[in-house]
Parts: structure tokens; sequence; C-alpha cells
């Protein structure tokens, strides 16, 4: 176990160190100048020239490199043109507003998609069942901050049951939640739909019920917790894609989380921030990745951590 | 085997997919919805009423300078600056449609290869790539894209490339699992035997049957592109205005939903019309071209 853990540790901080590379790759040594695309094209001559000097940017890329890394490896990602304060600082900011949409959109496919897959499985070919595989088609095929809008405007503007963004509340909560959460919760039915419909046409399900067990008894002592397990699995993977997927979402309704603040200061040019967004994002996929293969081994016994 | 009476005998591989796919009632009208939109917007420049960003200051906006309501002179109504939306719709599904149709041809392709090859070769080689593969897997996509396209500057090449160098990487591991259990097939033992070279096994024994999938997967990895490329042009690092673009019209719409819903309302449901029928479209394709698998749950 411990020494999974070490290697698995040592795995994410390659990635994190492949990533780094690349991001100083594609801004430092990459074909564009990264200052002019800092001040946008219309700055030239001199002033080009001294922003370049005062950020270091004229010394050799090797030194450059050193010097960056070295920051890195002290927390250090630099400085937010835009937000006006330390990268770092901005991040950890708004890790409690990412994480608890993220919390949220988990909460709320489980509570719409676990209930849908049941009934769709026992009520196999039903109007029910139908009418499932349509809206999945359609929310699937629908991008999330798209959905949120028509959230907005149903529920927030003309129902008035919401706000229509913003951060504070559990009410400005539900609706970025729903907004990603039922198209995946109609993913999540589905799939527990297929695993539930397999594990019921097994052996020791008929075993249980030539015993004469109640259906109920069958489904939901037997059967659900063998069906539940590829969903596991799949949740985990979700939730680290949770952590900076979302960025869309948060922009629509102004949540303040990291994606929203990765956005915005991709449009105002802020370099400095996007590029640690893409590290932290990076960690934060890492050790979620990490965190989840771990729990799975406690709720599958037969996984065996090597 | 004999072909069933009146039913006509299909003279090659692809026709008896065109049968098979023909016969689908949904995928087959599907197709021709997804046919439709490709048209309109390839042939936008005659379909279109105006130029898409010619700005009717006067005629497209209403005495208070809002945006205009479906009438007689602009079908679909104006957007804000007084721009015909019909023609902004046709013309913004040019971008969308070809970022999303050239982004996922160029992944699936480099995934074809990188995959293809890296289960192929198999030892080191593999492993190495593979781990490569798991690296792509776990950064923070869309932040990258976000980084690349502030970096890089905006515009449809970088867009794509920027779309598909972090598209590649999920059909990459599919067909290396694909090309691993067809190494072990006869018929490629039997051309190893009678001395074929490897890399003539490679290109005339296995990629032949890696074409169907590769079809299918183009299909099925144009939503999620298409999504990336409105997701990009959503918040303004698409391609620049005032180029028309579904994602940027949504945008323009989003400040003017409450007077004028309709605006973000029509490429919403383009991007929708397009991604659904795409789905059905692909699944179809699946089907027909694998007919063993037909009729089982997928």
């Amino acid at each position: 176990m411990m020494a999974y853990l070490l290697r698995r540790l040592f795995w994410l901080a390659l990635t994190l160190l492949a990533v780094s590379a690349f991001t100083f790759a594609i801004i430092f040594a990459g074909p564009v100048d990264p200052v002019q695309a800092l001040v946008g094209p219309r700055a030239q001559g001199e002033a080009l020239a001294a922003l370049r000097r005062q950020l270091g940017l004229d010394r050799p890329l090797y030194v450059q490199y050193a010097d960056y890394m070295g920051k890195l490896l002290r927390g250090d990602l630099g400085y937010s043109f835009f937000f006006k304060r330390p990268v770092s600082q901005a991040l950890f900011s708004r890790l409690p507003a990412t994480a608890q949409l993220a919390g949220c959109i988990m909460g709320l496919s489980l509570v719409f998609g676990l209930p849908m897959g049941i009934v769709t499985a026992l009520k196999r070919g039903s109007l029910l069942d139908h009418s499932m595989t349509v809206a999945g088609l359609v929310l699937i095929s629908m991008p999330s901050f798209f959905f949120g809008l028509l959230l907005i405007y149903f529920l927030a503007f003309k129902l008035n049951l919401f706000p229509t963004g913003g951060y504070g509340s559990l009410r400005h909560l539900i609706l970025p939640g729903l907004s990603v959460a039922l198209p995946w919760s109609v993913w999540y039915g589905t799939i527990l739909r297929a695993n539930l419909l397999y594990v019921l046409s097994t052996d020791y399900v008929r075993t249980a019920y030539a015993k004469g067990l109640w259906q109920r008894l069958v489904v939901f002592r037997h059967a659900l917790k063998n069906a539940m397990l590829p969903l596991v699995t799949m949740l985990g993977m979700d939730l680290a894609s949770l952590l900076t997927g979302t960025a869309l979402v948060e922009y629509v309704f102004n949540w303040p989380g990291i994606g929203w603040q990765a956005l915005t200061a991709a449009q105002h040019r802020d370099v400095p921030m996007v590029m640690g967004s893409v590290l932290f994002g990076a960690a934060l996929i890492g050790l979620a990745n990490l965190g989840v293969d771990i729990l799975y081994s406690f709720l599958d016994p037969r996984v065996r951590l090597a | 085997m004999k072909p069933a009476a009146g039913q006509k005998r299909p003279t090659s591989w692809w026709g008896g997919v065109w049968l098979r796919f023909r016969r689908q009632k949904v995928p087959f009208a599907a197709a021709i919805v997804l046919l439709a939109v490709v048209f309109s917007a390839a042939f936008a420049p005659l379909l279109a009423p105006y130029d898409p960003a010619k700005q009717f200051r006067r005629e497209g906006l209403s005495p208070l300078g809002q945006p205009l309501p479906p009438n007689p002179r602009f079908l679909l109504g104006t957007d804000a600056f007084g721009r015909d939306l019909l023609s902004r719709l046709l013309y913004g599904g040019r971008v969308s449609l070809s970022v999303g149709a050239a982004a996922s041809t160029v992944a699936v392709s480099l995934g074809l290869l990188v995959g293809g090859l890296s289960g192929y070769i198999g030892g080191k080689v593999d492993f190495a790539i593979m781990r490569f593969v798991d690296f792509m897997m776990s950064v923070p996509t869309f932040f990258l894209m976000t980084l690349l396209s502030v970096i890089l500057g905006r515009g449809l090449t970088t867009i794509i490339f920027v779309i598909s160098a972090f598209s590649w990487a999920y059909p990459a591991r599919v067909f290396r699992g694909e090309v691993l259990s067809l190494k072990q097939r006869d018929f490629v033992e039997a051309a190893r035997a009678i001395g074929a070279p490897g890399r003539r096994i490679f290109l005339r024994h296995i990629l032949p049957h890696l074409l169907p999938l590769t079809v299918v997967y183009v299909g099925l990895s144009i939503p999620g592109t298409i999504f990336a490329e409105v997701g990009l042009s959503f918040v303004g690092l698409g391609v620049p205005a005032p180029t028309p673009s579904w994602g940027a019209m949504i945008q323009d719409g989003m400040s003017y939903y409450r007077a004028a819903p309709w605006i973000a309302l029509y490429p919403g449901a383009m991007i929708v019309l397009t991604t659904v029928s795409l789905n059905l479209v692909s699944n179809g394709l699946r089907e027909a071209m694998d007919p063993v698998r037909r009729g089982r749950q997928p």
C-alpha cells in the first residue's frame, strides 16, 4: 500500500513536471512573443523592450526556465495582472466555490440518476424507459452552458424560482448544479440500467428469486450492489474532470470558481493566471484520481492496489 | 448464403453497409437532417439574404434600439447590432461544422496512428506511449485549450490545432485495444507465417480492419469538438468577430436574453440538432458496419 502510494505520487509529480515544462515551452519558447501576447498586437518598439526587461524575458532561455522552476517549487506561480494578487493565492481562494459546485453536481446526478436507472431497468420497454432514452440523447447533445442558459431563462427569469447567477446561498447553487447534473444523471441512469439488466440475468439472482425472496429484496440487497461498482469507477473519473470541467457553467452563472477565474483571466490576456490554473488543475485532477482509486480498493475487495 | 427474396444483393462491403444503414429508420432520417444542416452551411453565401456582418442600424433595430423579433424582412429577427440572424446562423454553421469535422478527423487519425502503432509494436514503446496517453488524459483539457488560444492568437487554424491536440488520447486508447485483439487473429498469424514484413502486415492487414471504427469514431467525436469550438467562441476565444459562429452568437444573445431570447435560442437549437443527428447517424453506422452486433445491447 505504501509503495503503491509512493509510486502514484511519483507519477503525479512527473505529470506536473511535464505540464509545467509544456506551459513554459509554449509561452517562452513557442512561436509567439509572450510580451506581445500579453499587451496585445498594438504595442511596439521601446515599450515592448522595456516590459521584456522588466519581466526578465531578455535573459537566456535556460536561465528563465531555472528561475521559473525555482519559483514553482516554492509555490510561487507568479502575479495575476488582472486580479491584482499572487496567482497561488487567487487559486486557493476560488477552490471552495468550485468544490461546492462539484459536490452539488455529484450529489444531484446520483439523486436523479440512481432511481432512473433502477426504474427503467425494472420497467424495460415502458414509456418511461423510452422517454429517458430520448431525453438523454437531447441532454447529452447540448453544451452544458447552453442548457444553463435555458435554465436561467425559464426557471430564474420566467418563473423567478432561483437567482440568475452569483454566489452565496444554496439557492445560487441549484441551477449551475442542475445544468451539469441533469445530463449526467441520464448518463448514469443509462449505465446503471445496462449493468442492472446484466446482473439480474445472472445465476445468483435467479437463485435469490428461486428461494422465494421478494423482488424488492433481490434488487436492492443482491443485484444493486454489484451493478453499482462500474458506476463508482465512472464517478471517480468524472469527479476529477469536474474540478476543471465546469468552467463554462461557472462563467454563465457568474460562479466565482477556478474555471470562471481562468476564463476571465484568459479574456484579459492574463497569462500567469491561466498558466497557474492549468498547473493547479492538473494537480487537482491527479489527487482526485488517486483518492478515488484508494477509495475503490476499500469498496471492492477484489481490487488490489499494486 | 443466398440473399432473401426481394432484397438487393450488396455489390461491395460499403454497399452492404449502405443497405443496412438505409433500413434503420431513425438514423436514416437523422442523416437527412444532418445533410440539410451541412448544405445550409456550405451554401450559406447563396442562401443567406444579407451579409452576416452588415449592421442595419436603422431598419434592423426597434425605435428604442432593441433587436427585432422575427419579421418578414428579417425572417429570424436581428441581434443587438441590427444584423440579420438568419444570415449569421447560416454562416455561423460554417465555422462550427468545419472546425468540428477537421479537428475530429485530425484527432481520430492521430489516435489511429499513435494507438495503432503502440498496440502493434508493443513492449517498451507501447508502455511509453500509453503513459503519454495517460498523461494527456489527466490534464485539464479546457484550461489548456484556453491557454493555447490566448498565446497563439485567434483564428481558424489555431482553433482546429488546439482542439485536435487535446482530443486524440481517448481514440488512441480505443484503437490500441482493437489492434491488440486483431494481432491475435488467424489471418495476421498467417501473414506472419508466410514471411510478410511487419510494416506490410500493419498497413495491409491491420489498418483496413480499423477503418469502420475510424469512421464511427470521427462521427462520434465531432459533437465533442463542436462543443469545444462553441465553448471557446462563447467566451470570446474562438474565431474573431465579426465572423459569426454559433458559440459567439450565443454569447451575443446572453446579454439580451430577457428582451430577445431568440438570439441565443437559434444557434443553441442548431447545435443540438447537429449533435443529436450526428450521434444517431454514428450509432446507425456502427450497427450497419457490424452486423453481428445488431440487435444486441450496446
